[in-house]
């Protein structure tokens, strides 16, 4: 997933009530992940999204 | 005597229309907020878990958990990690800083229970990160150390939560200690 679109899932995220300093961590060691894990962060964010929406 | 909605005075009986409308809108904005705290719990839950995944990874294959007496550095990380899922309810910053811990803990310097009783993470784990951070980046694993480095930097933005977080993983990781140490005298 593009970092443009999971900067705008963590915006969401926050708007919705999550921890914007946890949310920016995450920003910040995004690149460096393994393509593994970076991508169950962007599934697991994009799920959270989704539920807290419903 | 059972009063009946139509035996109410109009106004009361209005009164208590609305009060009953706000009561439940109340009843359902709570249980929607409890809703989301609950979702929220248990994806920082699960981040906890990819973190903690992807330091064990870069230690494991960077040969930064050549402890031998953590046996299977990966599996006694795990073991502390799961200890917070099960137990109390944790923030997303804590579970970060407790991810990193428990990693951290791969990495020290102890070789046997005569070093149950130092101190082993408390007050030192930003200095912890960036030691590991130091060494991955000495053996080229840049995107590695970057994310301990970037880990230590928010732990010392957060130097309250990191105290708490370094006390609880170190009661973690004495318990953990035992038990190894309990089960290796079972099998001598």
């Amino acid at each position: 997933m593009e970092k443009q679109k999971i900067i705008g899932i963590v915006d969401r995220l926050i708007e919705l009530g999550e921890d914007k300093e946890e949310l920016q961590y995450w920003l910040d060691v995004y690149d460096d992940l393994s393509d593994i894990n970076r991508l169950r962060l962007a599934a697991m964010l994009e799920e959270e999204l989704v539920s807290l929406k419903k | 005597m059972k009063f009946s909605s139509e035996w109410l005075p109009q106004e009361l009986h209005r009164q208590r229309i609305v009060d009953d409308k706000s009561s439940k809108g109340e009843l359902r904005e709570d249980h929607q907020v409890e809703r989301s705290s609950a979702a929220m719990e248990s994806f920082r839950k699960k981040r906890e878990g990819i973190l903690a995944d992807e330091f064990s990874s870069v230690m494991v294959s960077n040969e930064l958990n050549s402890v031998p007496f953590w046996g299977s550095g990966k599996m006694a990380l795990e073991a502390v990690v799961g200890k917070s899922v099960e137990g109390k309810k944790m923030t997303g910053k804590e579970r970060i800083i407790h991810a990193a811990m428990a990693a951290g803990s791969l990495a020290l310097d102890f070789v046997d229970a005569k070093e149950m009783d130092r101190v082993m993470i408390v007050g030192k784990g930003v200095a912890l990160m960036e030691k590991i951070g130091s060494q991955l980046a000495n053996r080229g694993a840049v995107r590695g150390a970057r994310i301990f480095v970037a880990t230590a930097e928010f732990m010392a933005r957060n130097p309250e939560i990191t105290a708490r977080v370094e006390l609880l993983a170190e009661e973690q990781i004495r318990r953990q200690i035992k038990k190894i140490e309990e089960y290796k005298k079972k099998m001598a």
